[in-house]
Order: C-alpha cells, then sequence, then structure tokens
C-alpha cells in the first residue's frame, strides 16, 4: 500500500461523515504525510495503521464528542474565538454546494428548454417562444408579431376552432411521447431493481426455506418416517447454503458501501469541476 | 507505557504543546512533541485537535510553506483557561498519587 492507495480509502471510508469533517480529516493526513516526507512514508503507515484504523478512531471520537458535550457555561462564551476561519472554511463548501445547486437548476432549466423543443406541435413552440420572450425580457414591452396568437387581436369564431384543434391534436402527441419516456424508463429501473432485489434478498429467503422444510421433514416424519428423513435433510441443506449466502451478501455490502457511494460522490465532483473549467 | 493517557490529560497535554509557540504550530509537529513526553500511536491526535478545534480551545488558520498550504493550530483564551483548569487538576491529582505511593514501606 502506499500514500495515495491509503489516503483514498481513508476518503472512502469517511462517506458517512458531513463533508467539512471529511475533508478536515483528509488534508490533515495528506499534510501528515508531507511533512514527514517521502522516505517516512512507510513508517508513518505503519505508526498509524490501517485507513480502517483510523477512519473508525475519527468516528468514535466524533461520537463522542457528542456525547460529552457537559461543557462549563464559562467556556462557551466567545471572548476572541476566530470565527471567521471556520466560516471561511464553510463559505468552500457552501461554495461547492452553491455550485451544485446553480448546476442543477441550470440542468433543469435546458432539460424544460429541450422539451418544447422537441414539441413539434404549433402550441408548444408558439408557448415556448412566448414563455422565452416573458422570461429573457420580463420588463421589456411585449412587442406583438402581427397576427401573434396570444396579441391584441380579438377572438373570432375560427380562432376557438383552431385553438381546439391544436389542444385535442397537440396534446395527445406530447402526451404519448412522455408517457413513452417515463413508462421505459420506470419499467427498466423497476426491473433492474427489482432484480438486484431478488439477488440480495435470495440468501435470506433460503435460509427461511430451510427451517420450513425441515420443520415440515419432522412432521411428516411422524407418519412417513423416509419422506420425513427426506424432507428434513433437504430443509438442512437450504438452511446451509442460505447462511453461506447471507454472510457473503453482508460482507459484500459491508465492504462495496463506501466505494459505490464514493464512485456517486466523485462523478457529481467531476461534473462540478467540468463545469468550473 | 504502562498507564493510559485519559482523553482530558491528552487534551491538556495537546493544549500545552501547542501554547508553547506564541503562533502556534502545525500537526505534526504538535505530534512529534507530544511523543517526546508520551508513548501515544499518531493516529490518536488528529481527533483531539479536531475536537479542541470545536469547542474553541484551538484556533485554526493556513500558512504557506515551500509552495503548499501548512495548516496551523493556535490556542485560544478559552484554550489557555482550560489548561489552566487542567493543570490544576493535575497538581492536584499527581501529588496526592505521590503521597500515596510515599507511604508505601518496603517490608523485610
Amino acid at each position: 500500500m502506499n500514500r495515495e492507495i491509503f489516503l483514498k480509502r481513508l476518503e472512502e471510508l469517511l462517506y458517512d461523515l458531513p463533508e467539512e469533517e471529511r475533508i478536515s480529516a483528509l488534508e490533515y493526513y495528506e499534510d501528515y504525510f508531507e511533512e514527514a516526507g517521502p522516505d517516512m512514508e512507510l513508517q508513518v503507515m505503519k505508526e498509524l495503521g490501517s485507513p480502517e484504523r483510523i477512519a473508525a478512531i475519527i468516528k468514535t471520537n466524533l461520537l463522542r464528542e457528542v456525547e460529552n458535550r457537559s461543557t462549563d457555561g464559562e467556556f462557551t462564551e466567545h471572548g476572541y474565538s476566530a470565527p471567521e476561519f471556520d466560516e471561511k472554511k464553510n463559505e468552500v463548501v457552501l461554495g461547492s454546494e452553491r455550485l451544485h445547486e446553480q448546476e442543477e437548476e441550470g440542468e433543469k432549466k435546458v432539460f424544460q428548454e429541450n422539451e418544447f423543443q422537441k414539441d413539434t406541435s404549433d402550441k408548444g413552440q408558439r408557448k415556448s417562444a412566448h414563455y422565452q420572450r416573458m422570461y429573457e425580457h420580463p420588463y421589456e414591452e411585449q412587442t406583438r408579431k402581427k397576427g401573434s396568437f396570444f396579441g391584441n387581436k380579438k377572438w373570432e369564431g375560427k380562432d376557438i376552432i383552431i385553438l381546439l384543434l391544436i389542444i385535442f391534436i397537440g396534446l395527445p402527441i406530447v402526451g404519448n411521447l412522455i408517457e413513452f419516456v417515463f413508462g421505459t424508463t420506470l419499467g427498466l429501473a423497476a426491473t433492474i431493481f427489482t432484480t438486484i432485489l431478488a439477488v440480495l434478498l435470495s440468501g435470506f429467503i433460503l435460509l427461511i426455506v430451510g427451517i420450513g422444510l425441515f420443520i415440515i421433514g419432522i412432521i411428516v416424519a411422524f407418519s412417513i418416517p423416509i419422506t420425513g428423513i427426506y424432507l428434513g435433510s433437504a430443509g438442512l441443506f437450504c438452511f446451509g447454503i442460505g447462511l453461506i449466502l447471507s454472510w457473503i451478501i453482508v460482507k459484500l455490502w459491508k465492504h462495496f458501501i463506501p466505494y459505490v457511494i464514493a464512485f456517486f460522490r466523485n462523478l457529481s465532483y467531476r461534473r462540478a469541476q467540468r463545469k468550473e473549467k | 507505557m504502562v498507564f493510559n493517557t485519559g482523553a482530558a490529560l491528552l487534551d491538556a497535554i495537546v493544549l500545552a504543546a501547542v501554547s508553547k509557540e506564541a503562533e502556534g504550530t502545525y500537526g505534526y509537529k504538535i505530534t512529534q512533541d507530544v511523543r517526546q513526553a508520551l508513548d501515544i500511536s499518531e493516529s490518536t491526535l488528529y481527533p483531539v485537535l479536531r475536537r479542541l478545534q470545536k469547542d474553541h480551545c484551538l484556533e485554526v488558520y493556513d500558512k504557506e510553506f515551500g509552495g503548499r498550504n501548512r495548516r496551523y493550530y493556535k490556542i485560544t483564551p478559552e484554550g489557555y483557561a482550560q489548561l489552566w483548569l487542567y493543570m490544576e487538576e493535575w497538581k492536584n491529582y499527581s501529588c496526592k498519587i505521590s503521597e500515596f505511593f510515599e507511604e508505601v514501606k518496603v517490608h523485610e
């Protein structure tokens, strides 16, 4: 193991800490390695133990700190404390959160605009143009195109008919499109989700099935011994396999959840970085 | 190391180590300093520093050194007050134990 792997693993293990805490801890240990120097790297890692150990120490101490909040009243008064230093750090974190929010809002806006563009019906396009005008120039007077639909023109009979036609033809098309997109994505998501769930539950289900078979086996054994023994042993067998599977699943879950969360977090960090560039 | 260091004592020692420098010191140096007096693991220092910082006994600032930012810890007035308290307590505690040990007689 080298320093990079150590720090990377530590970052993953601290996934359930608030961002400020995680960053503070990682910076501390990065600096620590820096100060010790490259030739002390192995020595430092030996002293620190494993990333798992460091993460556990950090987390238990954070918990303990929360419990031990029996500080004397006098020491909680802020005389000269330097909150501006803490706040500066907070600002950095908030900044990136704001970046996330902006980014999400930006994407939402783009999606909405795209939706209007996808919509080929007359109504959609005019509505989009209308809304865009309203959004971009809220204080400017609405310039009215000649013959504009929502303009000053008096509503005549044929206008109502045209409007109705647009509604009844345009809306179903849009509706079907949306329904199709939603339907397929939902269906796909549901399939994936249930498959994963089934695999995860298989271990535990086998456990239950095993026990059930065993009990049934014993009951049957009173009337037909051989069948009873057969069922009972099948039950034990299922139970055994269920145990092994469950144990594997639990182990994998504990081991991989930090990676998964770090993966998704890296994705959003990378998006933020790209946006910054 | 025969006697384990409790949390309060460790806090006191770290505060004392940081207070030795008027402008504060950085984590690595604090650790080396403390380890000259106490045989503790390097992995225990960070939580202590973090806790003291959150209790406003220490404040942090970054200063550039050799092309990168170094985080310095400096003791605050609250930190000083806490340190005096600890030092008083330690005097009481250690004196009582020393007296107690002095009463031990060697039986032939």
